[in-house]
């Protein structure tokens, strides 16, 4: 992968990105803000695309510009461990950039953010920043950048969450950084073994961040990151888009990248928010990315927080007032991902001392065949790869020979 | 456990410890430089303290200083995923701390690293130059050497090592000197100091060092250990590429560099440096008497390593070259170790020594023999004990006395 023609102008950063390795056209990838000028930084091209360079086999990725040695090292460093954790077997590609021979910038007259997707995460992270960092404190949040083209695709979408990132940064005293982005479309290619949601949701989540933040380095000189709520053994054993170790890796000594709270689980995120009414008037927790309305009320995120707020006695203060959570909900939503199954695990005790056994026994089940399906799927591998080893994948051959056999079309 | 009294008297840092869930006297903590008074540093005593008392079972760690925000949040991470990773099965303590409001002036200040003269240090020194230029803040220019973390007798040739490869490198070389190991001290069933030290507290501890000298340095940079990051993440060390930085604050940013280097190009880096190698010190065994015993595992994975590089010659180790029946006498102690030792199988075959290749496999294969023998002897005991009132294990102590004389009971 070559990334080419990096030029800042006219509120737009953009690059030319060249596949190598992948019969693809060129992509000119954008990040674009009304709010800060974007800086001309090769840096945000580097930790946007080498995690998608990395998983669709490229054997380099060379950006035309100068980044800081030290991101160099620590995003070689986080390739090395998303290709560890998830058992990529090629080698990784080799990062080629010139090094920065200045001294990174100093962090007088930037500010540190905070990303600003208006969920329970980003919320409590405001919250609780603020309420951990006195006033003049570097690491207290003074911006929050709202991030347009990933979880919120559509115009409309972003112009929603912008609008109410801006009232959230009213109350809390800090500024709103809008920031639009068609970095994704780095990742959106066709890959049948980690197709983008996948993908973006396990590996690449923080990179988009990160390089957002780069872009705005020269307004912002370091970012914070939410964390996802989730209990530490889940964080420990399983790598997340996001994950408490491995973001700071994608910040540079220019703009340095901070995963915050850890530890505070999700239901105590709730509970910090619970008095900030400009956060109870403006939470955005669904990210169906065709959703019509704010909240669909019917996907895993939706019912889970109707369930988090009734186990907080707060449905009514919330924005999902009025709506009930039905044994069926639970199961037509099922879990497909250990950090959902964990969250979903904390609400049964809640439900069951709500004296909602139904709904408690629903989220069991749920639970359960997410675990039934994780064993067939790992029997499934180890079954793949002694065919590999000592078959030389005769059975798998086999298999798909069957297969068209039994259904020619 | 209750840190109080924290203060600085000349050229040391102390503070009183008292434990409150172990009956044990209040231990005096201490920090000392000897060549300017250490900073008045709460966080010192955070980061050395927290992993004693979550081992020790401590319900609260109380520091009556303000420390800085940032540790009060990644040290609670920090003892959950080490707590998880280490098999603990009860709650940490709970961090008591005020916040401080802001952090001091550090502009003009140095970076420092670490530097023991091992292989690790020494290749972070050397490739940290080489990365960064005059103007980098992370570019490393001073030296710190502990005293208190290994053997006492060797310190005098660690800092005069460390004085030589800062007068090489041009960088100025300070040494800490500290008891916090004695926060330690105490029995402990599962995790003595020799098992605790190694596998889960030592990043921390040094980190702890680091912050004695916020009014000397800007950061502190920690060498990894060369070893597989799928290693490290199955079994994770005491220092660690992704806890470390956990046990920085705004004012003490700590860094693991290196962290996906395997040890053997870290030797190439260090074998390519003159002056490098002839002050490498690498042996930590506690009885040794001169620098490097050569005989031990770490000694001799260094000069096997050598002996691939073709270096063996102008370094420690000429005079005791590794050979086949040293390295059948090496008994590898944990995954590390046999990491370590398999990652030269391959290079030593390609060099032409196949001898020391099939010696080394060999040492790796006795450790997993071992490794494999333990469960199954556990298995057996557990057995005896339910069925048989471990009938077999006190003929099996009788047998060993009658055959064996009092031998058998060492």
């Amino acid at each position: 992968m070559v990334i080419s023609d990096i030029g800042a102008s006219g509120g737009t950063l953009s690059a030319t990105v060249a596949w190598e390795e992948n019969d693809r056209p060129k992509q000119v990838i954008w990040f674009r803000s009304s709010a800060a000028t974007p800086a001309l930084s090769a840096e945000a091209y580097l930790v946007g695309c080498a995690m998608p360079a990395m998983r669709d086999k490229e054997k380099r990725v060379r950006v035309e510009g100068a980044v800081g040695p030290e991101l160099l090292e620590s995003v070689a460093e986080a390739i090395a461990w998303i290709m560890a954790a998830f058992s990529y077997n090629e080698p990784p590609p080799v990062l080629e950039c010139s090094r920065k021979n200045q001294a990174p910038r100093s962090a007088e007259g930037r500010v540190h953010a905070g990303m600003l997707s208006c969920g329970v995460d980003s919320l409590a992270l405001i919250r609780l920043n603020h309420a951990r960092y006195a006033e003049t404190h570097p690491h207290r949040i003074r911006a929050g950048i709202a991030v347009g083209g990933f979880d919120c695709v559509t115009p409309v979408q972003f112009e929603e969450l912008l609008e109410r990132a801006r009232a959230i940064g009213q109350s809390a005293g800090i500024e709103v950084l809008d920031i639009d982005t068609n970095l994704m479309e780095v990742a959106k290619w066709p890959n049948p073994e980690r197709p983008f949601p996948r993908f973006s949701a396990r590996q690449y989540e923080a990179c988009i961040l990160a390089a957002c933040g780069h872009a705005l380095s020269d307004h912002v000189s370091g970012i914070s990151i939410g964390s996802s709520g989730v209990k530490p053994s889940v964080t420990l054993r399983r790598i997340h888009g996001t994950h408490p170790l491995l973001d700071p890796l994608y910040g540079s000594a220019s703009m340095r990248v901070f995963h915050e709270h850890a530890t505070v689980m999700r239901l105590d995120k709730i509970r910090a928010i619970l008095d900030w009414d400009a956060a109870m008037q403006n939470l955005m927790v669904c990210n169906q990315w065709d959703r019509k309305e704010l909240h669909c009320g019917r996907c895993g995120k939706c019912v889970r927080a109707v369930m988090e707020f009734m186990t907080l006695g707060k449905l009514d203060a919330s924005p999902f007032r009025g709506r009930a959570v039905s044994a069926q909900d639970i199961l037509a939503v099922g879990v497909n991902q250990r950090n959902a199954a964990s969250a979903w695990e904390d609400l049964i005790a809640p439900m069951m001392a709500l004296g909602r056994a139904d709904l408690a026994q629903a989220i069991q089940k749920i639970i359960a065949d997410y675990r039934r399906s994780q064993r067939i799927e790992a029997w499934k591998e180890r079954a793949k790869n002694a065919d590999a080893r000592y078959l030389g994948g005769m059975a798998v051959k086999a298999n798909r020979f069957a297969r068209r056999m039994a259904s020619p079309s | 456990m209750i840190v109080s009294d924290i203060s600085v008297q000349g050229p040391r840092l102390s503070a009183t410890v008292a434990w409150e869930d172990n009956d044990r006297p209040p231990q005096s903590i201490w920090f000392d430089i000897p060549e300017a008074p250490p900073a008045l540093s709460a966080e010192a005593f955070l980061v050395a303290c927290a992993m004693p008392a979550m081992r020790d079972r401590e319900k609260r760690l109380r520091i009556d200083a303000p420390v800085d925000p940032d540790l009060l949040d990644s040290i609670p991470a920090a003892l959950l995923w080490r707590m998880e990773a280490h098999g603990y099965e009860y709650p940490p303590p709970a961090l008591e701390a005020p916040g401080k409001t802001g952090v001091p002036d550090k502009r003009g200040l140095p970076a420092a690293g670490m530097l023991s003269c091992g292989i690790d240090s020494l290749a972070m020194f050397r490739l940290n130059l080489q990365r960064y230029h005059q103007d980098h803040p992370r570019r490393l220019r001073l030296g710190v050497v502990v005293k208190g973390f290994d053997a006492p007798q060797q310190f005098e040739a660690t800092q005069a090592a460390a004085r030589r490869i800062g007068g090489c490198l041009g960088i100025d070389v300070i040494s800490v000197n500290t008891n916090i190991q004695e926060l330690t001290k105490w029995p402990h069933p599962t995790r003595p100091l020799s098992v605790f030290w190694g596998r889960e507290w030592h990043g921390s501890a040094i980190a702890s060092v680091a912050h004695t000298l916020t009014n000397r340095a800007s950061l502190v940079s920690l060498a990894s250990s060369g070893a597989s990051l799928r290693l490290i993440r199955t079994q994770p060390w005491g220092s660690h590429p992704l806890f470390d930085p956990l046990f920085g604050s705004s004012a003490m940013p700590v860094y693991h560099e290196n962290g996906a280097m395997p040890r053997l190009e870290k030797t190439r880096v260090v074998a390519e440096w003159e002056e490098g190698l002839r002050n490498l010190l690498v042996c930590t065994l506690w009885t040794r008497q001169v620098p490097n015993c050569g005989l031990c595992e770490k000694c001799m994975r260094t000069a096997l390593a050598l002996t691939i590089l073709g270096r063996l010659d102008g370094s420690p180790f000429q005079n005791v070259p590794p050979t086949v029946e040293i390295l059948r006498a090496v008994e590898l102690k944990n995954y590390y170790e046999a990491w370590y030792f398999e990652e030269l199988v391959g290079p030593l075959a390609a060099a032409g020594r196949n001898d020391l290749a099939r010696a080394t496999q060999g040492a790796v294969d006795r450790y997993r023999r071992r490794l494999r023998m333990g469960p199954m002897k556990e298995r057996a005991k557990a057995f005896d004990r339910r069925y048989l009132g471990e009938m077999a294990v006190r003929t099996n102590r009788f047998a060993r006395r009658i055959l064996l004389g009092p031998a058998a009971r060492s």
